[in-house]
């Protein structure tokens, strides 16, 4: 099982991710709702795998998403977005995004695309 | 305001209805139950089409604005909708979200997040650009307080060329959604054209 931490602003959906993750055995490592708490707190937790929303206040999950890919290339990031423009999801793959799952998702959505990430 | 053509208003119209049945299906989607478009109306004119909005009692209603390059949305709920569509995205999570503070506020800020997507889908494909909004701000006012602070920001630019009032309705949940586009005039003329 993975350890996970979840980046996204809205307390909402951070709680409907973790308790999926929680129901399916995965644990969740940690929370942030910006790019100086997830950095942080990727750097303390050190997870399996990053779920990160790509509207977040000031910053947005490209910037995000390259901090932590800076911080340790190997990241594993789960983009997790009502966004679904093609050319932002082509962009976010090789800004290194590991995949995807639009909002809003179910239980199965969720725990396909983490399978797909870490299929082991 | 632009001077808008004929055919420019309604290739803009038709961008804007097509994305608006993608909100209601998505509205759909997390409320678990069948939404649709009542009506889709454009006004070139600084007025608006808010008559209707502006006019009645000011009874508490949930406000989510949110901005992206070429323009913003504000996305209107009044206290029973929001109560019932917040329930509704959460509802397999009750015992989770009662212990939050403000949480049709939280709730309904993420659910106009997600709704509003498919219509920005609709606009960055007819502008040629990916577009990504800002994270929705929500808060509880009047509709008229609501409606003078959106449009005091969308006109601060001295860009504001069209504007969209688009009601989405769900006569099963008993609720509805107001929502209203504010376009920027460089966005409009190349939607148009589109």
């Amino acid at each position: 099982m993975a350890k996970v931490l979840i980046v996204d602003d809205s307390p909402v959906t951070r709680m409907i991710i973790g308790e999926f993750l929680s129901m399916s055995g995965h644990e969740v490592a940690g929370e942030a709702e910006n790019l100086a708490e997830a950095v942080a707190a990727y750097a303390q937790k050190k997870p399996d795998l990053v779920t990160l929303d790509l509207s977040m206040g000031q910053d947005d999950g490209f910037a995000v998403l390259k901090a932590l890919r800076a911080q340790d290339p190997k990241a594993k990031v789960l983009i997790v977005s009502a966004n679904s423009q093609s050319e932002i999801y082509d962009q976010l793959l090789k800004d290194g995004a590991a995949g995807f799952v639009t909002k809003p998702f179910t239980l199965a959505d969720l725990l396909a695309a983490v399978l797909k990430v870490l299929p082991s | 305001m632009s001077g808008l053509s004929d055919a420019g208003k309604s290739a803009l119209t038709a961008i804007v209805a097509a994305g608006a049945e993608e909100c209601a299906a998505k509205l759909a989607d997390f409320t678990h139950h069948p939404w649709s478009v009542e009506s889709v109306t454009l006004s070139l004119d600084e007025a608006g089409p808010f008559a209707d909005l502006m006019a009645g009692v000011a009874a508490d209603t949930y406000g989510s604005a949110i901005t992206f390059p070429g323009g913003s949305f504000l996305l209107l709920y009044s206290g029973k909708s929001g109560y019932l569509i917040s329930s509704a995205f959460t509802r397999d999570f009750q015992d989770r979200v009662e212990g939050m503070s403000k949480r049709e506020i939280l709730a309904l800020g993420e659910a106009s997040n997600i709704l509003i997507n498919p219509l920005v889908g609709r606009l960055a494909k007819a502008w040629g650009a990916s577009l990504i909004i800002s994270s929705p701000k929500t808060a509880i006012s009047s509709r008229r307080d609501h409606l003078t602070r959106s449009l005091e920001s969308s006109k601060a630019g001295g860009n504001l060329a069209a504007t969209f009032a688009v009601k989405l309705v769900s006569t099963q949940l008993f609720s509805e959604c107001h929502l209203l586009l504010f376009l920027d005039a460089a966005m409009v003329e190349k939607i148009a054209k589109a």
